[in-house]
């Protein structure tokens, strides 16, 4: 569920097509980020993410919520979404404005980190 | 300053001989045959909305860009134009009242409403990709279905030149500036009595429009590389209902090509990694996109490749950028439509000025990432285009057609709303960047045609920051004898056109995009003109620009002043032979060239192809020279203007001139080097704080309340998103902890314009085959 074509970051394993979330309304504590890994020419794993807006980060199916250590198989694309497993940013510092990016930076065990931009893609679903 | 150009219709007196240095009023031109009248006007054709990966809707975009007010930026033609491949956002969807129209009122719904989302559902068509309510619509479909019917709307409610584009994502490299103009805004519209209510019996557009953006959908389906739609431009996939495209190419193997796909009837290379020679495949597709342009819209059409270091080197493997010989080959294959670069990206306020990096790109083939070309921009202007000498001076070395063009590739505001003064990503069309064309509409109207036909003539100047807002650069022939010219008279003919806002129509003289053509031993007499507007720029920023403050000049941000004018000279040699050792190289890769510490190597390491050791700065002018440029009073509006000339001796050999400018001169620490050459922007880019080094020490007592967009143009010290740092000591400067330029100040304050050249071709030297 992407806009048409926009921003790509690359570490020399795989490339990552733009990270997305909605918007929050005031005092929400968490949002979903949503990312495709592609052109993965080595396995990898999403081991970090940061960003200014949030204060961590965290896998979460819905029950249980885990560090963040997403697995990036080789040769397929693999996407994180609104649905299953999710990643996702805890503790919002304000709320994410439709329309704003922010900065995101990611951290892959084998790729090392890029700094990527986080962009505030479409309104809440509430 | 806010800058506003008049429309006025000039008549033309007779020229008067004789002008004088000092403060003097500047005489009428005389109109010679040959030309139609025309005027320089400002323009962006490449910027994004939510159909695309932008944040606001066409309307508002269009509002920024083109209304006068404050907030907005005043261009007098404004070309839409979003990313190629698909999306699911309905950009017609606009945000609140003040952007409603009789036909696309406001609705609950915005425009990051996803097409099957909207009231009613618009259903896309053709290759279903991604699911329902969610799938995403070919771009094709969205150009031609929604976004042309607004447009025109648009264009014929607001009285706008308006038309749309496309960012292409390029097969074989990234992205480029494109459009076909064919069948947008007919003539009809001229006297078309509009609606004045939407049409809901349409499948979600408003509007049924009088012309069409058909020929440039089908462009985009059979071209772009991120359209692997393969119905066709139909309904569905092998359904005959709908635009039943083949995207065949005169005198092509087209069907024999290995990379034909029969159902979609157009070329999808395939392959990845190593050895798949997909970049050159698709290079190859490229090329036989620019040959569909030229057999099917030839006067129609421009194909301008943009931040074209971005994406580092041509990768032969993968999608990367582009090589100077990539840019030949465009030429050549298609000269009347790519016709030029943008080689001064947009993003100009982000972390990474024009998003250039290091290490930014994967690379096929390569363990490590690779840098953009360059490694990041220098004064805003990518690597091809600012270093003298290299890519830009090698093809106007040749003697081609080929343009310089910025743009502002507006997306968003980074962490502020749309409607904030600053931003920590791109500025909004018309803001910072902007390109003045020569458009020879006469007394008619803008159209695009004429201004389709202004940008492949190359009589076009680049402007940040409203450094300059007019520019006549002339070049006249001077024989000894009764043939001669002193400078005065060509100052004059300069004068003139500048103060007219139109260029000159003199025999024996020539501007930007032309060639003069002269005898050996011609003396050339080169007169410059410019304006640097009075007040203040769109700049929120009111306080000293800590670039110069480092130099002891204290100037405010939002009102620069012009430092000096370079006048590069280069010899032409002739268009090279693809295939021989100096049509193709590299530009040095990552550190080869932009080394850790920020300083850059030198052409020596440049490969013969992409370099023109003869170009090099012949002349500075300033305020402050031996003989320095003279003010000059407008006799239309009484506007203060500069006049400057400069003759090249005795010519022999065939040759370009071009000019760049600067509101820094040189040696201004991490800017400018001696020679005034723009530095690398590492400096300021707040992507790596630890290598900002100009800090921004004005304190800020300016309230801007939390949770409101900041909509003034006043903000008295260093912004609050600025960086704070700690630059070590170097020399005899300490240690300092605190704010450092970075953003959106660090674009302000760094400005730059960039002419286009005229060409001398000297009989019997060279023949500038680019220009006729």
């Amino acid at each position: 569920m992407l806009p048409a074509h926009a921003h790509e970051y690359y570490v020399p394993t795989l490339r990552i097509s733009h990270p997305w979330c909605r918007a929050t309304p005031a005092g929400a504590p968490n949002a979903v980020v949503c990312i495709t890994f592609d052109e993965v020419r080595a396995a990898d794993r999403l081991v970090w993410v940061e960003t200014p807006v949030a204060t961590s980060a965290e896998l979460f199916d819905g029950t249980v919520a885990r560090p963040v250590d997403f697995a990036i198989a080789s040769g397929r694309d693999t996407e994180l979404g609104e649905a299953g497993t999710v990643l996702r940013l805890t503790g919002l510092t304000q709320a994410l404005q439709l329309g704003r990016s922010y900065p995101l930076r990611l951290v892959f065990a084998q790729g090392g980190e890029v700094a990527a931009t986080l962009d505030v893609a479409y309104a809440s679903l509430r | 300053m806010a800058s506003r150009h008049t429309k006025s219709h000039l008549a033309l007196a007779a020229l008067a001989a004789i002008g004088s240095s000092g403060l003097a009023t500047a005489p009428t031109l005389a109109s010679a045959a040959g030309k139609v009248p025309g005027k320089y006007v400002a323009g962006d054709f490449h910027n994004h909305t939510t159909c695309s990966d932008g944040s606001i809707s066409m309307q508002k975009l269009v509002n920024k860009a083109t209304t006068q007010g404050d907030g907005t930026f005043g261009l007098d033609w404004f070309v839409q134009a979003g990313h190629g491949g698909s999306g699911n956002r309905n950009c017609t969807l606009t945000e609140d009242q003040t952007l409603s129209t009789p036909v696309y009122p406001v609705t609950p719904q915005g425009p990051t409403t996803t097409w099957q989302n909207t009231t009613p559902p618009v259903q896309p068509k053709g290759l279903v990709s991604g699911t329902a309510p969610n799938q995403v619509m070919w771009r094709w479909q969205s150009i031609q279905e929604f976004q042309y019917p607004l447009i025109e709307y648009l264009n014929a409610f607001k009285n706008l030149p308006l038309f749309l584009g496309i960012e292409s994502v390029v097969a074989g490299h990234e992205h480029a500036s494109m459009s076909v103009i064919t069948g947008q805004i007919p003539l009809s519209l001229d006297t078309a009595t509009l609606p004045t209510a939407p049409n809901y019996n349409l499948n979600g557009s408003r509007y049924t429009p009088l012309g069409s953006a058909s020929s440039l959908a089908q462009w985009e389906y059979c071209f772009d590389r991120n359209d692997v739609d393969t119905s066709r431009g139909n309904t569905t996939v092998g359904s005959a209902s709908g635009n039943n495209w083949t995207c065949v190419v005169p005198g092509s193997a087209n069907e024999a090509d290995a990379s034909w796909n029969a159902t979609a009837q157009k070329l999808i290379p395939t392959g990845s990694g190593l050895g798949s020679g997909l970049g050159t495949k698709g290079h190859l597709k490229t090329l036989e996109a620019m040959k569909w342009m030229v057999a099917n819209h030839p006067n129609g059409s421009y194909y301008v490749p943009a931040h074209l270091e971005r994406a580092g080197p041509f990768n032969p493997d993968s999608n990367n950028g582009f090589n100077v010989e990539h840019l030949r080959n465009f030429n050549n294959a298609a000269p009347n439509v790519a016709f030029g670069f943008e080689t001064q990206p947009g993003h100009g306020a982000s972390s990474d000025r024009g998003e250039y990096a290091v290490l930014r790109n994967g690379f096929v083939g390569s363990a490590t990432n690779v840098d953009s070309v360059g490694g990041t921009t220098y004064g805003g202007t990518g690597v091809y285009g600012a270093q003298v000498g290299g890519v830009w001076d090698a093809l106007l070395g040749e003697g081609r057609n080929y343009w310089f063009f910025a743009s502002s590739d507006w997306h968003n505001r980074g962490s502020f709303g749309p409607d904030d003064r600053r931003t920590t990503q791109d500025f909004l069309p018309g803001e910072y960047q902007r390109n003045y064309t020569m458009v020879r509409n006469g007394s008619d109207k803008l159209r695009p045609q004429g201004i389709v036909d202004g940008l492949r003539t190359g009589n076009n100047f680049a402007a940040s920051g409203q450094l300059i807002d007019r520019l006549a650069f002339v070049a006249c022939a001077s024989y000894p004898g009764p043939a001669a010219k002193s400078n005065a008279a060509v100052e004059a003919i300069a004068v003139a056109a500048a103060t007219h806002n139109t260029d000159t129509d003199v025999a024996g003289c020539a501007t930007m995009g032309e060639k003069l053509k002269v005898r050996p031993g011609a003396e050339i007499v080169v007169s410059i003109v410019v304006r640097d507007p009075a007040g203040t720029n769109f700049s929120p920023y009111a306080f000293p620009n800590p670039s110069l403050l480092q130099i002891g000049v204290n100037q405010p941000i939002n009102a620069p002043v012009l430092d000096h004018i370079d006048l590069v000279r280069g010899m032409v040699g002739g268009y090279r032979t693809p295939g021989a050792a100096d049509y193709a190289g590299e530009w040095p890769r990552n550190t080869a060239w932009l080394r850790a510490d920020g300083t850059t190597a030198d052409l020596s390491v440049v490969p013969a192809a992409a370099k023109n050791t003869s170009a090099m700065v012949v002349k500075t002018f300033s305020g402050s020279a031996v003989t320095p440029w003279a003010a000059v009073q407008s006799g239309v509006d009484n506007t203060t203007f500069l006049k400057m000339t400069y003759r090249i001796p005795a010519v022999a050999a065939s040759q370009y001139v071009r000019l760049r400018g600067s509101n820094l001169p040189a040696s201004v620490p991490f800017e400018t080097d001696a020679s005034g050459n723009p530095l690398a922007d590492v400096y300021t880019n707040a992507s790596n704080p630890a290598r900002l080094r100009i800090p921004c020490t004005t304190v800020q007592t300016t309230v801007i309340p939390a949770g409101a967009p900041y909509t003034g143009t006043a903000i008295d010290g260093c912004p609050a998103h600025l960086p704070t740092v700690t630059i070590p000591a170097s020399g005899n400067t300490p240690a300092y902890t605190g704010k450092a330029v970075a953003f959106d100040v660090a674009a302000w304050s760094d400005l730059w314009f960039y002419s286009n050249p005229i060409y001398v071709e000297v009989s019997g030297s060279t023949t500038v085959a680019g220009v006729r």
